[in-house]
């Protein structure tokens, strides 16, 4: 947003709380308490220095689904109207051509030919392509420009601790205003930093963090009169090797879905995904789906299996010279598992790391999904004794919940794919451990993607929405919020693109609303 | 009929199917109709959609993997969902032309994949395999 406004005119104080590199004493602010379903620490989720957490992002990227706007918890624009942001953001985040489904083209580009898409049912499942940033870690890709930059001002070290009212702002105004924040430095300094405008880019815990804090702009925290700040956390529930699919024919490849595809210019990668009528047929949200090739063949351990159980009957089994082609052609993994079997061990003397030229014989399903906005779902400041930071700050609850719904999306996201893989003859799926018994219990290996949403939501209702459609918090006039913080729907795609979009868009109602007002 | 839309089952790992034990019952059901066993042909019964002379036992080039996979569906899923089963053909009559053959692998291939498209599946030890296929197996171990 500070590089978007560059040549605009105003003038910008751009505030980080940490310094140019990690710091395990900064660090130590983002920890607080998981009292939901378990997901990773709040401290591992994020990085507090310059930058922010796109110093360890993957890079994944890919634009909301239309879909994706018009739930019942609608955005206050279409997908339509972000689509030329879209644009810029793709560039930003060093990626190639906003063109992600458009497989003709990716096939047009040298190294392309292979990727053929799968012919799913466009009911049931569709291929959604992904591009692969490089990726772009913010801070360093762009502390150049933003140094250039006459009209910006970083201040690193600046860690802030509370939005200041203004003058004449009262808790009992209905539209409030502020004169800044309230910041310090690490050894303790203190300052203020006072602006036309205040925009709170603090990711999607730290935001409703800040917001709750100050409570000198209303009781209850900034915008938050409604009981809405810190409500609708959302994050992409990820349910890593969730099924097996054994192929019929040894050897299938399907190199869009199973790798990061160089292209001339960008990198792609195939998933397959919810499409709009699945959604509405079943009531469940989005989803995207991962095939990890396996190519440990299990042949030689299933003969080896049906031997002994047939031995034990006193018989022999069909097919007997088969099973000891299969015993003899594995043996390497026979061995491995008897070693690691005997020994506790998780590697062995007998099998080398998988190599690029074996044969693949299956892929593991990896499940990402969109869950359903829930008010209960929250992030808030945690009150028990001794949770504070070591600047005197409240640290957080995350209370991440779910409900029947997203166990519904998750368990038809797999069975439209059990289906498709069984129809389109490309082989059999199982459930694996938890993942057969999803509409009672989550499995244990379901965690979150690190991906922090919803937690100052949009809507043109302020009683809906702590904020409105251009990210301004209702009942302050000058307070904004960017990022994923206000995103209402999270669909299945990674959020950075979309922050990047919507920080663009912002950006441009910025410019225009400050200029006018001179 | 209704059949159960991803009916599911929960057996113990002791008696787990195997990756090969389902390949080899069910992936391999077309494949096999191929080679050279002899097979029956009759029309589709009208309540079932099922091929009355079809007889399990000839499908199946590792019998004894489709059994044991018959019987645990035979164990684990509601009847209603499998009923009525495949009984031995009436009145079979041995297909011995590659015409009729290819005939029958078309129709059995066919019918697997619309259980699948209309998601009639059945989920034995996690595997979701289709509605034909699981009724196959498990006709073959009522019936061995």
């Amino acid at each position: 947003m500070a590089l978007a406004l560059k040549d605009s005119g105003l003038k910008i104080v751009l505030l980080e709380s940490g310094g140019d590199s990690y710091d395990d004493a900064m660090q130590d602010l983002y920890k607080g308490r998981l009292a939901g379903i378990p997901t990773e620490p709040l401290d591992v989720t994020r990085l507090r220095y310059f930058g922010g957490t796109t110093n360890h992002w993957s890079g994944w990227c890919r634009p909301l689904e239309p879909v994706d706007f018009e739930t019942a918890h609608p955005w206050p624009f279409d997908r339509a109207h972000l689509d030329r942001y879209y644009e810029k953001a793709a560039a930003i985040c060093e990626l190639g051509p906003a063109r992600f489904d458009a497989l003709e083209f990716w096939q047009g580009q040298k190294g392309g030919e292979a990727l053929k898409a799968l012919a799913t049912n466009p009911d049931k499942l569709t291929t959604a392509v992904f591009q692969i940033s490089p990726p772009t870690h913010f801070g360093e890709r762009y502390a150049d420009a933003l140094a250039a930059a006459a009209n910006v001002t970083v201040l690193l070290d600046a860690s802030v601790l509370s939005l200041t009212p203004a003058a004449d702002s009262d808790a009992n105004q209905r539209r409030k205003a502020i004169a800044g924040v309230a910041a310090r430095t690490a050894d303790g300094r203190r300052f203020a930093v006072n602006g036309r405008v205040v925009v709170v880019a603090t990711g999607g815990l730290e935001t409703p963090r800040l917001l709750l804090q100050s409570t000198a702009v209303h009781p209850a925290g900034a915008g938050n009169e409604h009981d809405l700040v810190g409500r609708y956390f959302q994050d992409h529930p990820w349910i890593a090797r969730s099924a097996y699919i054994s192929f019929t024919r040894p050897d299938t490849n399907l190199p869009l879905y199973f790798q990061e595809n160089s292209l001339p210019g960008a990198t792609i990668f195939g998933t397959l995904a919810s499409t709009p009528k699945a959604r509405a047929l079943h009531d469940i949200g989005g989803f995207r789906i991962w095939l990890a090739p396996s190519n440990r063949s299990q042949l030689g351990l299933d003969s080896a299996r049906q031997l002994a159980d047939a031995a034990s009957e006193g018989r022999l089994p069909d097919g007997l010279w088969n099973h000891i082609g299969n015993i003899f052609g594995d043996l390497d993994q026979l061995a491995d598992r008897g070693y690691r079997a005997a020994f506790g061990s998780k590697d062995s003397p007998f099998v080398d790391p998988p190599k690029p030229d074996d044969p693949i014989v299956g892929a593991w399903v990896d499940l990402n999904f969109e869950q359903t906005p829930n008010p209960e779902s929250r992030v808030s400041l945690d009150q028990s004794a001794g949770a504070v930071d070591a600047f005197g700050q409240r640290r957080i609850v995350l209370d991440w919940r779910m409900e029947n719904r997203d166990r519904r999306t998750a368990s038809r996201a797999l069975a439209l794919l059990a289906e498709e893989v069984g129809r389109l003859g490309i082989g059999r799926m199982q459930l694996l451990e938890g993942a057969t018994e999803l509409d009672k219990r989550w499995p244990a290996r379901l965690t979150g993607s690190r991906h922090h949403m919803g937690t100052a939501r949009m809507a043109n209702d302020p009683a809906l929405g702590v904020t409105d459609a251009n990210g301004r918090v209702h009942s302050t006039e000058n307070l904004y919020v960017c990022g994923s913080a206000l995103f209402p729907t999270s669909g299945y795609a990674n959020p950075t693109l979309t922050i990047v979009a919507l920080a663009l868009r912002q950006a441009e109602h910025l410019a225009e609303r400050l200029t006018k007002q001179g | 009929m209704e059949f159960g839309k991803q009916t599911r089952a929960s057996i113990p790992s002791a008696v787990a199917l195997r990756r090969r034990s389902v390949l080899a019952a069910s992936l391999a059901t077309v494949a096999a109709l191929w080679s050279g066993r002899g097979y029956a042909v009759a029309p589709q019964h009208p309540a079932t959609d099922w091929p009355l002379g079809l007889d399990p036992a000839w499908c199946f080039p590792d019998r004894a993997a489709a059994a044991r996979m018959g019987q645990l569906i035979l164990d684990t899923v509601p009847g209603h969902v499998l009923a009525p089963l495949p009984g031995r053909p009436r009145w079979p009559r041995i297909l011995t032309s590659s015409a009729e053959r290819k005939r029958m692998t078309e129709l059995v291939s066919r019918k697997v994949r619309l259980d699948f498209s209309d998601g009639k599946t059945v989920t034995v030890d996690g595997w979701v395999l289709a509605l034909t296929e699981a009724r196959l197996c498990a006709s073959l171990a009522r019936n061995s």
